[in-house]
């Protein structure tokens, strides 16, 4: 696959790396380098004797190299990959070095392994004994929850603001005692709503409600269908295993990244991928993280077309999901979108019916203009209607400059009541907001 | 009020003080249902019942949002370009200029997509602008390669106004105090008339710091006909302004004051040619007559009257400083010699001296034919020469002198716009290596437009005597080799 500048760059892990990789996207830097059709590779002399070996499998887009950097991709990585789209006449040689094939046979061999073997004994009571424990860890937390929030309201919220953060940071970590991760989580998103901007007090009820519901559905599982049982289990925080859900059958398509987002918390990054099934119209969130510079198993940036087999985590919406399998393709078939907000809300609403918790959704919408109203960044459809950008939108003058006043097809995601532009497809690319 | 709002304020006061009620909230009939169930139920209390209520309307809110639909909404549309855009490749090297921030750079690629006729892609143009903002030398350069999109967002974001195209008149009458003065020097270049009118009529509202900077821009073509203005200005409160004011004055050789210099340096100064003692040669005589009178005014207006050199006496001194003041064609004039065999004759020990004072005149009264014979012909190192040299004849005058007085000619090439020839910039590069701490990595950052490609080759050559500059140097090395990589591309980009 032939990646173009600007989704090399998209897959540096910072500014840094990228800058660093761009001044090492010159045939000088580099003591050889080759590719074929499985891999890109290339040695770069750099402070040591010996030069470092940087390989690419370009068939699931990851990187090795022999330098020491804990960042991924490292600078060499993204130099190489970069010289190859600028020039990539200068990449003749095709006989694969031993290095090279050896990493890739690696790959390959571990690739046929994984499918091949046979599920490891599972001691089923054991393993029974330590979710009910769990369960029940989390029962007792979700007590004190609710016992918290009822003295919350019996109080009054308007005295938050004198609280400060320490008052929601103490129930979140109580949870995290509890072993409910998620839901320390989602108290944490209560916590960084500022109490000293207009309108919080509302955003902070609409949160409020949201754990609310998962903490209520939590308690009265096993009334409800199964799925939105899986949602709830997901939302207090007990994960699924990956490998498990790698043995289910997924949904294979042509999946195009219509946005990527990085967010960076304590000890590692977030790297949230929103993909987009051109055939089946259904949209997936591949979430990565990488911890101290570790790196993805999938690298991906906006606009990446991909033939991949998707398995959704069990969800009565599903969303998050994981890439069983895939490789790049070049040819992107036309895109179907919503034509308006009315549709994509319509889309929304069923979805909220089927999962009334989940936070933000993500959607294609055709013909969308930039324009302000009441002094506020909103975009408007073909019929006129209008969604707000969220306050201080980072991407604004990027996106207003791509539009010129003009509509443009548009991969959004909405939070609230609020749509985040994250891809417009300009000149028939997606381009990154 | 909407049930949301009332369940929030009985959130915000609390329940204890004011109780929920669900069954009475004012909401859709969809709702009532569940809402009285809630109400119903005896086992929950007033905290579990508000919880309950605002969990039910929240998705009711999510599941129920709307997009409000305007029919009548007004919105500008940016005009069609139309120039081309550039290159994806160009593209992709202005993309990393940015990560580079090398403002040479950015000259260098601006330079060479408004010498294609081409356009930056809107998606740059935003970065752009903000240069623009940031540079305001860059202003104009940007407005031409962001097209008719650049036009279109400067008019949006008011940070962003001072890239909008705008007339002489525009910009002197609204303009930024930058955007005036850089009006004023353009309308002097035209029609140095209507600038003389500009600045006559605002000249009492300006403030004084605006005074100065306007001023100058009025050094461009300067002329007898502006002396009226000039010297009614010299009675301005600011003793900077009248100063300011007087050295425009000493620049137009019409002006009674430069008469009145000149005629104190004919009445004090006799220069002759004179046969040497056995008649075979000859050589200069230069005589100054004391005293020399000086009118009062003039030292007030800043002329010495102490000589603060061993090299002159105090007459000889107010004389030096009269040269400074007096076209170096009144030297021909008093000795009936030609400019040529006049420099000359002045190399002697003793007259060489008076070099600098002939040299800042020739350049004050722009008198090129002084500037470069005096270029040419004196063994003396003339500094004040080289601003007022052009390209060719500053590169001639570096080779002479550059070694030595490096920190002389920097200052000057650092404003060239076109590359250094690569013998002087071999020679330039290989004194700014020597001396990393003071020509750090931002200084070729800064000038990268001007080196040639070819200085990528000699940087492996430079080599600082001290261990702690070569380390520095090595550094700011690392930094500058894919500068000219980036500049290569840049150029190949336009090229291709």
């Amino acid at each position: 696959m032939n990646f173009s500048e600007d989704q090399v760059l998209a897959l540096a892990p910072d500014d840094a790396s990228r800058k660093a990789g761009s001044a090492l996207a010159s045939p000088g830097k580099w003591v050889s380098k080759g590719k074929n059709d499985l891999a890109l590779w290339g040695e770069c002399q750099g402070s040591g004797s010996k030069p470092y070996q940087t390989q690419i499998d370009l068939q699931s887009i990851a990187f090795k190299c022999s330098c020491p950097s804990r960042k991924f991709p490292c600078k060499h990585g993204i130099g190489l990959l970069l010289l190859n789209s600028r020039q990539p006449a200068l990449f003749t040689d095709s006989a694969t070095p031993d290095w090279v094939s050896d990493w890739i046979g690696k790959r390959q061999e571990k690739a046929v392994q994984k499918e091949a073997a046979p599920a490891k004994p599972v001691d089923e009571a054991a393993q029974a004994k330590r979710q009910q424990a769990r369960e029940e860890s989390i029962e007792q937390g979700i007590d004190e929850l609710l016992t918290w929030m009822k003295d919350l309201v019996r109080n009054g919220m308007l005295s938050l603001p004198e609280k400060g953060p320490a008052f929601m940071e103490e129930i979140s970590r109580r949870m995290i005692d509890a072993k409910a991760p998620g839901l320390a989580n989602q108290l944490r998103q209560l916590s960084q709503i500022n109490l000293y901007q207009e309108g919080w007090q509302s955003r902070f009820l609409e949160q409020l409600a949201r754990i609310y519901l998962i903490a209520k559905g939590f308690q009265h599982r096993e009334a409800i269908n199964p799925l939105l049982k899986e949602d709830l289990s997901t939302a207090v925080g007990i994960s699924i295993s990956q490998e498990e859900l790698k043995q289910q059958s997924g949904i294979t398509d042509q999946w195009l990244v219509i946005g990527k987002q990085l967010q960076e918390e304590d000890q590692f990054t977030t790297d949230r991928s929103w993909l987009y099934g051109l055939q089946s119209g259904k949209y997936a969130l591949v979430l990565q993280f990488i911890v101290r510079g570790q790196g993805l198993q999938f690298s991906l940036s906006t606009g990446m077309l991909l033939q991949a087999e998707l398995v959704y985590f069990p969800s009565a919406a599903p969303l998050r999901a994981l890439i069983k399998s895939q490789q790049p393709i070049k040819e992107r078939p036309p895109i179907k979108g919503f034509s308006g907000w009315q549709e994509q809300l319509q889309h929304r609403a069923n979805s909220f019916a089927r999962l009334p918790f989940q936070l933000e959704m993500p959607a294609l919408v055709h013909q969308l203009r930039p324009v302000q109203y009441q002094g506020a960044w909103c975009l408007q459809d073909q019929e006129n209607r209008l969604m707000s950008l969220p306050d201080g939108y980072p991407a604004l003058w990027k996106l207003l400059a791509l539009s010129g006043g003009a509509p443009l097809d548009l991969a959004i995601v909405q939070k609230e009541d609020r749509v985040e532009p994250l891809s417009a497809f300009y000149q028939q690319e997606f381009i990154a907001l | 009020m909407n049930s949301w709002n009332q369940l929030l304020q009985n959130a915000l006061i609390g329940t204890e003080k004011k109780p929920p009620e669900p069954a009475a909230l004012s909401t859709d009939e969809e709702l009532v249902p569940a809402l009285q169930s809630i109400a119903g139920n005896t086992d929950l209390d007033a905290e579990e019942q508000l919880l309950q209520a605002t969990a039910l309307l929240f998705n009711f809110r999510q599941a129920g949002q709307t997009a409000q639909e305007l029919k009548e909404m007004e919105y500008s549309i940016a005009e069609a370009e139309t120039l081309p855009y550039c290159s994806a490749a160009a593209k992709d090297t202005l993309r990393e200029l940015f990560e580079y921030q090398a403002l040479g750079l950015f000259y260098y690629w601006i330079r060479h997509c408004a010498a294609a006729k081409r356009i930056a892609p809107p998606e740059l143009v935003p970065l752009l602008l903000q240069l623009a903002a940031k540079n305001p030398e860059l202003r104009d350069p940007i407005r031409v390669i962001t097209g008719k999109r650049g036009e279109w967002l400067a008019q949006l974001n008011p940070d962003w106004q001072e890239s909008k195209s705008l007339s002489l008149e525009e910009s002197w009458e609204q303009g930024t105090t930058d955007q005036r003065v850089a009006a004023l020097r353009q309308q002097r270049m035209e029609n140095p008339e209507i600038s003389r009118l500009w600045l006559t009529e605002s000249w009492s509202k300006e403030a004084a710091a605006v005074k100065q900077k306007l001023l100058e821009a009025f050094d461009t073509a300067l002329s007898d006909a502006d002396l009226p203005f000039l010297e009614s200005c010299l009675k301005d409160k600011s003793q900077k302004v009248q100063q300011q004011v007087l050295e425009l004055i000493r620049q137009i050789p019409e002006s009674e004051l430069v008469s009145a210099y000149a005629q104190v340096v004919r009445s004090s100064l006799v220069i002759r040619k004179e046969k040497t003692l056995l008649g075979l040669s000859s050589k200069l005589s230069w005589e100054v007559k004391t005293p020399v009178e000086i009118h009062p005014d003039w030292r007030k207006q800043g002329l010495e009257t102490v000589s603060n050199s061993k090299e002159f006496t105090d007459e000889e001194y107010i004389l030096f400083q009269l040269l400074h003041w007096v076209p170096p064609t009144l030297l021909n004039e008093l000795s009936g010699l030609g400019t040529i065999e006049l420099i000359q004759a002045l190399q002697k020990e003793k007259l060489k001296q008076w070099l600098p004072a002939i040299a800042s005149a020739a350049v004050r009264f722009r008198n090129q034919d002084w500037i470069n014979t005096l270029a040419e012909q004196s063994d003396s190192f003339l500094p004040v020469l080289i601003v007022a040299l052009p390209p060719a004849k500053q590169d001639a005058y570096a080779k002479t002198w550059f070694t030595g007085k490096e920190e002389f000619f920097i200052p000057v090439f650092v404003n060239r716009e076109t590359e250094w020839p690569a013998p002087l910039a071999r020679q330039l590069m290989n004194y700014t290596a020597a001396n990393p701490y003071q020509y750090t990595k931002s200084f070729y950052q800064q000038l990268m437009h001007l080196l040639p490609l070819e200085g990528a080759s000699w940087l492996d050559q430079f080599d600082p005597p001290e261990g702690y500059q070569r380390h520095y140097w090595q550094s700011i090395k690392e930094e500058i080799q894919p500068l000219f990589d980036l500049k290569k591309r840049i150029q190949q980009s336009f090229n291709a």
